[in-house]
């Protein structure tokens, strides 16, 4: 069975619900305007028009294929609008996420300790509550290359890790800043983390969402055989 | 810095939040707080920062009078900062509101996917290739010009279909590592060929469908990680000075 142009469910009531044995039933309804013609599938709403505007026949043919296979059409119509929510869906994830990261441009005051940062995979198992016990950070530095950590409620949390050995001016100034108020620093830098990653989100999801409108439109241009 | 626990942003219909956002911090002279006693310890207060509601009228006994004065003073000290503050502590807050929109919205994708109908109605024949004329966003879908025809790739000896499609190209529609053709693909080109155009929009549906599938895979993967954040931000929140209640 090929897609309805005519007939289609909107999201009400336990959306996803349709009656198992329920046919289409059309009206024709004198309303106080004009006569209007009406498509129901028992408490549901598939087609509603004034019947100056539209063509009868065209929608009657489509009822009467509904009612040939009512399981089958049941599947269409639910499978539209699937089609249809999710696209909508996505659009509101696309905003929801934008919004998201304008927001997070307000969140605090960016820490401005570069290079150091608390680990990309491993921040959010950082406990907050281990902030006010955070100790000064200490610069290592060998062979092997620069690591830069500091100890909050005991946990080893790196803050900077390089392969380069070679101690750079930038790196001790911002460790300087650091130990001037660790836990404060910490704190502005598990912001500057979660920030980062509301960032990316965004990023992430506005680029899904984006390819998933595109495919809807496309899909929706091959429903119409 | 001066926690702002009664002096809040809100966002009303007469401030819409992208005013709040981009207005200029208001000077310390457009701050206007309203104390009145009512009662022996008992006062009602507001506060405004230019049009920007800071307090509604708000009952407080004296010690909460003294700490509406000491974050009034601390504006009037700073407005730039405080103003910072101020929307600082308003994205915290709507930051975790838009999660949750984030969470509703997947949660209702969710639901809307078992609904999605995948299959073309074929089993073997598929549309495997990009096609420029499918490629682009609101292009239209190909043109089948004739029947869906299986050879057997001289060069590799394998079964191959292709049909033919209106910009002289074939696409390709099966091909598999194998010697001979497989029971039922015949079959199945013979059902393509009864209806070409409407068989190709199904597997051009089908293979739509599917990346579409993989996007909506991505997308609750991103709530996920931006749920871990919002909570990773409210546990901050709760451990720093300030809880939630006071944001």
């Amino acid at each position: 069975m090929s897609r309805f142009k005519h007939l289609y469910l909107t999201p009400q009531g336990s959306i996803w619900d349709l009656p198992d044995d329920a046919y289409a039933v059309v009206e024709f309804i004198d309303t106080p305007r004009r006569p209007v013609m009406n498509v129901t599938l028992g408490e549901r709403l598939l087609y509603r028009n004034a019947v100056a505007e539209i063509d009868v026949d065209a929608v009657t043919a489509e009822v009467e294929r509904f009612n040939a296979d009512p399981e089958a059409g049941r599947k269409h119509l639910l499978a539209d609008m699937a089609d249809a929510m999710l696209e909508g869906e996505a659009r509101e994830f696309i905003a929801a996420a934008s919004r998201v990261a304008q927001l997070a441009d307000h969140l605090a005051p960016a820490a401005g300790l570069a290079p150091l940062e608390l680990d990309w995979d491993q921040w959010w198992q950082i406990d907050p509550t281990s902030h006010r016990t955070v100790s000064q950070a200490t610069i290592t530095a060998d062979d092997t290359g620069t690591v830069v950590h500091v100890e909050a409620d005991g946990q080893v949390v790196p803050l900077f890790l390089s392969t380069l050995s070679r101690r750079m001016p930038t790196l001790e100034g911002a460790v300087a800043a650091f130990n001037y108020d660790p836990s404060t620093h910490f704190r502005a830098l598990h912001m500057d983390a979660i920030r980062k990653g509301f960032y990316i989100a965004s990023y992430d999801a506005r680029r899904a969402a984006l390819a998933m409108t595109g495919r809807a439109e496309h899909m929706a241009a091959l429903i119409t055989d | 810095m001066t926690e702002f626990r009664n002096l809040r942003l809100r966002v009303f219909a007469d401030t819409p939040l992208v005013d709040v956002w981009s207005a200029p911090a208001p000077t310390a002279g457009e701050l206007t707080v309203r104390i009145e006693k009512i009662e022996a310890d008992t006062f009602l207060a507001s506060a405004k920062a230019g049009s920007h509601t800071l307090l509604p009228v708000t009952a407080f006994d004296s010690a909460g009078i003294a700490e509406l004065k000491a974050e009034a003073l601390a504006y009037l000290t700073d407005p730039e900062g405080s103003w910072k503050q101020l929307l600082s502590n308003l994205a915290h807050r709507r930051i975790q509101g838009q999660v949750r929109a984030i969470q509703n919205v997947t949660t209702e994708a969710a639901d809307a996917r078992p609904h999605l109908r995948s299959d073309s109605g074929f089993t073997m024949l598929r549309f495997l290739e990009d096609h420029e004329a499918i490629g682009g966003r609101g292009r239209k879908s190909l043109t089948v010009t004739g029947p869906a025809q299986l050879f057997i790739d001289p060069d590799f000896q394998r079964p191959t279909v292709t049909a033919p499609v209106s910009d002289g190209d074939k696409i390709l529609l099966y091909d598999a590592e194998e010697t001979a053709a497989p029971d039922g693909l015949e079959a199945e080109i013979d059902r393509f060929n009864a209806s070409p155009q409407s068989s190709l929009n199904a597997l051009l549906r089908a293979r739509a469908l599917s990346a579409y599938i993989a996007q909506m895979d991505l997308l609750e993967k991103v709530a996920v990680r931006v749920t871990a954040y919002a909570d990773a931000l409210r546990r901050l929140d709760e451990a720093g000075e300030r809880s939630p209640s006071d944001l």
